[in-house]
């Protein structure tokens, strides 16, 4: 039994407590996790002992995102995925053009713009983990940015189920506006999951078309700072072809792996809602992968990290977020619920 | 008499630096600087989504290592300039518990360290160094903030 049914048996049962927590306050066991990692991380004393374990729960969430492949048909993939990667194409090169255009014209250095424009553009962290050796953004820049973009990101996540509620967002427009707006991937998937099962799958698949853009974000990061200007050191000439290869989320191909196996209805791996094949258990695993996950997440929000936030990168990381929350929800919004539901197997 | 003094390569770091070295000179004291490596930021490399892991981790160490190999230099070249003799020493960890360590470790007589102007909000939501090195040390040891210019 996992926490969410646990506090909807409670509130079944009529305890009052378990009413206010899952009724007034949505708190289902995506933000109970999320709450308690953060209060144990920031009030009391880790023992060493249990980093590393903290360390490995989050990127436990990816074989999540793998399984969770099972959720999709190939009809989904053509409907939402176009759609969300027809979106996530004017967002990320929105956004990161607009960034890196917007810092060249004030003066900010190369390097803070680059690994800002990429950020704030496709996945946070992850994005300037993979820009900042191209743009040669130094630590300083790079601390600040990953500051901002931890600071926008978890606001983001603890507001946008609130403001998504509060407005009667369809669960799948909600999918769709997290995985636009949020910047840092964790906390898109988690806000999702927090929001609704239709809207974790409509998030998922958008956010899979927007991390396929990160390798042509790195490369448009080079040209922009690097080849245009001609500023390439003889030294660290920069092979293109292996530059886009390296910085390809291998992950994604397990992901359409499944929703391929999931499409050709293989007899022997039933489906996600027939009880007792493999498909229906892995159905239940990405669950488990993801509370793990999610705690992982909760653990690993230091106020400490967010209090390096500062300077220019908190001004852009500041404008791109509003802005992106804003105009995202115009978009979800105009495109209605239909075209972004995931419709499944 | 024994000063240590925190170098990290900024510019209020560089007034510290300045600060220390003719306090050194007018009060005939042994000066140390200390540098400390903050690897925090390769604590993100494993991000869900991050890829060039190895690369990243090799530029951050990389940087990190011309960061400190250049403040070594600047402040050589100050104790030069001024005709005087300084140690310089390198940690690794997370600076507010490593300048700690390298307190109770050497027992220096003075603390000096470089400092931003804060806002009264700058006070309340910064990890600013040098408030948290007053709240720990408190009053076992007297500490000089030199603002940068």
């Amino acid at each position: 039994m996992n926490l969410d049914r646990l506090i909807a048996s409670h509130h079944n049962a009529g305890s009052e407590w378990a009413t206010f927590l899952y009724e007034s306050a949505q708190l289902n066991y995506v933000a109970i996790l999320l709450l308690g990692g953060i209060i144990i991380r920031n009030i009391l004393p880790i023992p060493k002992i249990f980093l590393p374990g903290i360390k490995i729960a989050r990127p436990i969430i990816k074989p999540g995102i793998i399984i969770l492949g099972v959720h999709y048909v190939w009809a989904d993939v053509v409907r939402v995925g176009s759609v969300g990667l027809l979106l996530t194409a004017v967002f990320i090169f929105g956004t990161a053009i607009i960034v890196m255009w917007f810092c060249k014209r004030w003066g900010v250095s190369d390097g803070l713009g680059g690994i800002m424009g990429a950020g704030t553009g496709v996945c946070g962290v992850s994005a300037i983990i993979a820009t900042s050796p191209v743009v040669r953004a130094n630590p300083i820049e790079m601390a600040y940015a990953i500051g901002t973009i931890l600071l926008f990101g978890t606001l983001m996540l603890f507001t946008m189920p609130y403001i998504g509620n509060s407005i009667s967002l369809s669960e799948s427009q909600f999918g769709a506006w997290s995985a636009l707006a949020i910047l840092n991937t964790a906390q898109l998937v988690a806000a999702a999951e927090w929001y609704g099962t239709e809207a974790l799958n409509t998030a998922v698949l958008i956010n899979v078309a927007r991390i396929m853009f990160l390798p042509l974000v790195v490369l448009f990061a080079l040209w922009f700072y690097v080849l245009r200007t001609g500023r390439q050191e003889s030294n660290r000439e920069i092979n293109k072809w292996h530059l886009v290869r390296d910085k390809f989320p291998i992950f994604i191909i397990g992901f359409f792996l499944f929703v391929l196996l999931n499409s050709m209805n293989i007899q022997s791996l039933g489906g996600p809602r027939i009880v007792g094949s493999p498909f229906w258990a892995m159905n239940a695993v990405y669950t488990w992968c993801f509370a793990i996950g999610f705690a992982g997440i909760g653990l690993s929000i230091s106020i400490e990290d967010m209090k390096k936030a500062g300077g220019t990168a908190f001004t852009i990381g500041m404008t791109a977020s509003l802005v992106k929350m804003v105009l995202g929800l115009i978009v979800v919004l105009a495109i209605g619920s239909q075209l972004l539901r995931v419709a499944g197997s | 008499m024994r000063i240590l003094v925190c170098a990290d390569g900024e510019s209020h770091s560089r007034s510290a630096i300045k600060k220390a070295v003719s306090m050194g000179l007018s009060l005939t004291a042994e000066v140390t600087a200390l540098h400390v490596i903050d690897p925090w930021l390769k604590t993100f490399h494993d991000e869900i989504y991050a890829q060039g892991r190895r690369q990243y981790l090799e530029y951050v160490e990389e940087c990190l290592e011309a960061n400190a190999e250049e403040t070594k230099r600047a402040f050589y070249l100050e104790c030069i300039a001024e005709g005087f003799n300084a140690n310089f020493k390198v940690r690794r960890g997370e600076p507010l518990v490593e300048i700690l360590d390298e307190v109770s470790e050497t027992a220096p007589d003075l603390l000096i360290t470089g400092g931003k102007r804060l806002t009264l909000w700058g006070r309340f939501s910064s990890g600013n160094l040098p408030l948290q090195l007053q709240k720990k040390i408190g009053q076992a040891l007297p500490i000089i903030v030199v603002e940068g210019i």
